[in-house]
């Protein structure tokens, strides 16, 4: 117990840090709304017939876009994490690429394939296709989480199962109940991202509450109508973090018991089944947006002018998302050990971190966060580039904690004890045991990181200091001027140049693990 | 415990350097200029550069963009009040810079080189100057009309012929929430209103923005749309078939968009965005922005037209007040987030 104290100390410090950075502007929102009701002497509805629709349209749309991610993505998560496919590596890090292309990206795929017929064109000018859009989107984000929830779950109930009623039976009565908790919790997150969506809907042409809320801020140029605006998304996001707070404990945080074997497969003899369902769901909610895109790639000489040109701002957007992510861990780090240990309060201040900030979209979140920043008196100008690092990980270090809170407890029992009884001090323990075996999840959380934060549009061009261009806001000028080609060559490069290093590391780490174990 | 003081030196020994790595800008003796511009980068770019070579003071920029309907900057500028960031904003377009006059944003500068800038152009107070302008057009599919069915006027879109067959943006941003703006200032909003209404019965194909509008007529989903002459200019500069009309030449002419330049109140350097002005302002400028892809009109008579565009005599400018156009946009803005709900 002696080594687990400053441990926790500094888990609190962590997490109070990323709250207060957080939810400051979630508050300051709430000011503004107080402000906005004084002034109209409770003259004007929060909500009329017209708002009160299009929020629950954008509630419906959340839910269907959750829905289809965690149906398409913990069917892949399960086949990543049972069926004995060759070059899972490689799949995982396809799936991060897929993470790392905005959702925005993916409409304009879809949008680019629907010329020639024009009833695919009001198919796709509907609440359903945006959902779906969303849906296959964030996809990766539940495979991801559902692998390693998959890996936790204790061998002896399968192999009884299926010594006793096959792998069918096993797969709906023993795997999928097991992973439910950590579906909801996946969902939810899902859920809280599309609430804030403007891209897509705006993209597709469907009115949704993030629309209308963007139309007070730059349509007429009402900040304080706009914040009021905001507080049902925040009574939202508030009421699922209460949620996910009662749902933690139960579910993704249950200690099963030590497992004798670790290393079999549900379906031996079905790697052809599990990779034709893969390559399945994959290829029907990810492929046509992306092969139109690739048929609109540019020549090669094309592509090296946008290259060269594009390259500063490459650099600058990982370097940021890069920042984003290492400040993001910091935090997650301590915190994800608190949450294997079962802290209640940790668990609380976790899921409201996980779920607050998502709900609001990110132009409501970045005005706030910029008008925060000045009323402070936080140095903007002398943060540089770690300004907008400092905005994207107070917004996005949520996810990551859950991510990599999930791996830690993915993590074997009779290893953890042994690594107790062979070095006594957390610290040690922490950075010389459980960090090789912790890699791969960390730089996968990393990864989830770098692509959320790469396509913060909207934050980044209220956050990012002058003179410093980054690579989302080239992209969209280049694709407003009529040069696609270009954009869709800038972003892909940027993505795999995201990927190769997380790559060499998990290669890194595998060697590491393999050594120690 | 030793543990924990040697992560915590590690700790900050990193976020000095990363702090470190962050605050390295330039040296005290550099001198240099804070912009914010929601002029696409690709036009805008090329000038700041040439300004930089130029004096040789640095241009810090930032670029605003289509995703945030190009008023990112105008909220970020309203939300950094307190403390600015920004020496100068150029804006492309007008009614978004007067609100931010109104808003305390800005400051009044009178620039030495816009004296040939026609009145109507420039504050009265002296808070933004405009130049280099955009014109509201039809913008046309020649393979799929013949130029003697072109529509001459934007009321002809409301007309039987035209019945779905034409696109327009979503009127609640940018240039189009301007052009609307102007009509409830020029024509009245009751008069206004029922051009708009009449635009809807009849099968207005709304888009996302003046870019989608073009590249429906480009790609032949519709023969006809309204948009903006810099869009049409570009996409003809490609060799696409599309061409383009100033509408209205025989009634009340159509509305005539300048970029505007103002200096931002309490900015940085407010000597050198002053600096920076008077070279936006120059004729130099407005040359190089005839001269690029988007085709922007010179204000200055003087001044060279820019190829690709129809000629100068078919163009007349819809007399307003851009001051009431502004006054104007909250309502046409309201009225529209009604009518065209999609």
């Amino acid at each position: 117990m002696a080594g687990t104290k400053p441990e926790s100390v500094i888990a609190r410090i962590a997490l109070g840090l990323l709250l207060v950075a957080g939810l400051g502007p979630l508050l300051h929102l709430v000011v503004q709304a107080g402000g906005a009701i004084a002034a109209a002497s409770g003259t004007s509805p929060l909500l009329d017939a017209r708002t009160a629709w299009l929020l629950g349209r954008s509630l419906a749309i959340s839910a269907g876009a959750a829905a289809i991610a965690v149906a398409l993505g913990s069917v892949c998560g399960v086949i990543l994490a049972r069926v004995p496919l060759r070059g899972r590596t490689w799949i995982t890090a396809g799936l991060l690429g897929g993470l790392c292309l905005s959702p925005y990206v993916l409409a304009l795929g879809w949008l680019g394939g629907r010329l020639d017929t024009p009833w695919s064109g009001v198919l796709l000018a509907s609440p359903l296709a945006v959902a779906w859009i969303l849906g296959a989107a964030h996809l990766p984000l539940v495979a991801l989480l559902t692998a390693l929830a998959a890996k936790r779950l204790p061998a002896s109930l399968e192999e009884a199962g299926l010594l006793a009623a096959g792998p069918r039976r096993t797969l709906l009565r023993i795997l999928l109940p097991g992973l439910s908790g950590t579906c909801a919790v996946a969902g939810l997150l899902v859920f809280a991202l599309c609430l804030a969506d403007y891209a897509v809907a705006s993209l597709l042409q469907v009115p949704t509450y993030p629309i209308e809320i963007f139309l007070l801020y730059a349509g007429v140029l009402q900040p304080a109508q706009a914040a009021l605006a905001c507080s049902p998304l925040i009574a939202v996001g508030l009421a699922l973090a209460i949620a996910l707070g009662a749902l933690v404990p139960r579910t993704i945080t249950r200690r099963w018991p030590p497992s004798p074997a670790r290393e079999w497969t549900l379906c031996q003899r079905s790697r052809r089944m599990g990779a034709g369902v893969l390559a399945t769901v994959l290829i029907v909610s990810l492929a046509p947006p992306l092969l139109v895109l690739i048929a609109e790639f540019p020549s090669m000489e094309d592509s090296r002018r946008a290259l060269a040109s594009g390259l500063d701002a490459m650099a600058n957007s990982l370097l940021v998302s890069a920042t984003c992510a290492v400040l993001a861990l910091a935090v997650a780090w301590p915190a994800s050990a608190a949450v294997a240990a079962r802290s209640r309060r940790v668990l609380v201040a976790l899921a409201t971190l996980l779920l607050l900030p998502q709900c609001i979209p990110a132009s409501a979140y970045g005005i706030a966060w910029v008008e925060m920043s000045s009323a402070t008196g936080l140095p903007m100008e002398a943060l540089g580039w770690l300004g907008p690092a400092l905005c994207l990980a107070a917004r996005l270090g949520g996810p990551a904690c859950l991510f990599l809170a999930a791996a830690r407890l993915a993590l074997p029992a009779e290893m953890l004890e042994a690594a107790q009884i062979q070095e006594g001090r957390s610290l040690r323990r922490g950075l010389w045991i459980a960090a090789p075996q912790l890699a791969a999840p960390a730089l996968g959380a990393a990864g989830i990181l770098l692509a959320l934060s790469l396509n913060a549009v909207g934050l980044l061009v209220l956050t990012v200091p002058p003179g410093f261009e980054m690579l989302p806001l080239r992209a969209d000028n280049l694709l407003h001027y009529g040069l696609p080609g270009e954009a869709i060559a800038l972003a892909i490069a940027t993505a795999l140049a995201a990927i190769a290093p997380a790559l060499l590391l998990v290669g890194a780490a595998r060697m590491l693990r393999s050594r120690s174990l | 415990m030793n543990d924990y003081r040697k992560l915590g030196r590690i700790t900050l020994f990193s976020i000095t350097l990363l702090s470190l790595a962050a605050c390295g800008g330039p040296s005290s003796q550099e001198r240099e200029v804070v912009i914010y511009t929601s002029l696409d980068q690709r036009y805008s770019e090329p000038i700041l550069r040439a300004y930089e070579e130029t004096t040789g003071v640095a241009t810090k920029v930032v670029y605003d963009t289509e995703a945030t309907k190009t008023t990112g900057l105008v909220n970020r500028l309203l939300a950094e009040r307190s403390a600015p960031r920004a020496d100068v904003f150029w804006n492309s377009e007008i009614v978004r810079t007067i609100a931010l006059k109104r808003a305390g944003v800005l400051a009044p500068y009178r620039s030495p080189s816009a004296t040939d800038i026609p009145e109507i152009f420039k504050d009265p107070e002296g808070y933004w100057t405009g130049f280099a302008a955009r014109v509201r057009v039809i913008a046309v599919n020649p393979e799929l009309v013949p130029e003697d069915d072109w529509p001459r006027s934007f009321d002809d879109l409301t007309r039987p012929e035209w019945k779905g067959r034409f696109a327009m943006a979503y009127p609640l941003f940018g240039t189009t929430s301007t052009h609307v703006a102007a009509l409830f200032a020029a024509r009245g909003p009751e008069r206004a209103k029922q051009f708009l209404k009449a635009l809807v019965d009849n099968g207005a194909q709304v888009v996302d923005g003046n870019s989608t509008a073009r590249d429906r007529v480009v790609a032949g989903s519709v023969p006809v749309a309204m948009t903006d002459s810099d869009d049409v200019a570009v996409a003809r500069e490609r060799g696409e078939s599309i061409t383009m009309i100033f509408p209205d030449a025989e009634g009340a002419g159509t509305i005539v968009i300048p970029n505007t330049v103002a200096l931002v109140a309490g900015g940085p350097d407010s000597n050198e965005g002053k600096a920076l002005i008077d070279y936006l302002l120059s004729a130099e400028v407005e040359e190089a922005l005839a001269a690029a892809g988007g085709a922007q009109i010179p204000l200055r008579d003087s001044l060279a037209w820019p190829a690709g565009l129809p000629p100068r005599e078919t163009l007349r400018a819809m007399e307003i007040d851009f001051e009431e156009v502004a006054s104007r946009l909250d309502e046409a803005v309201a009225f529209c987030r009604d009518l065209f709900v999609r």
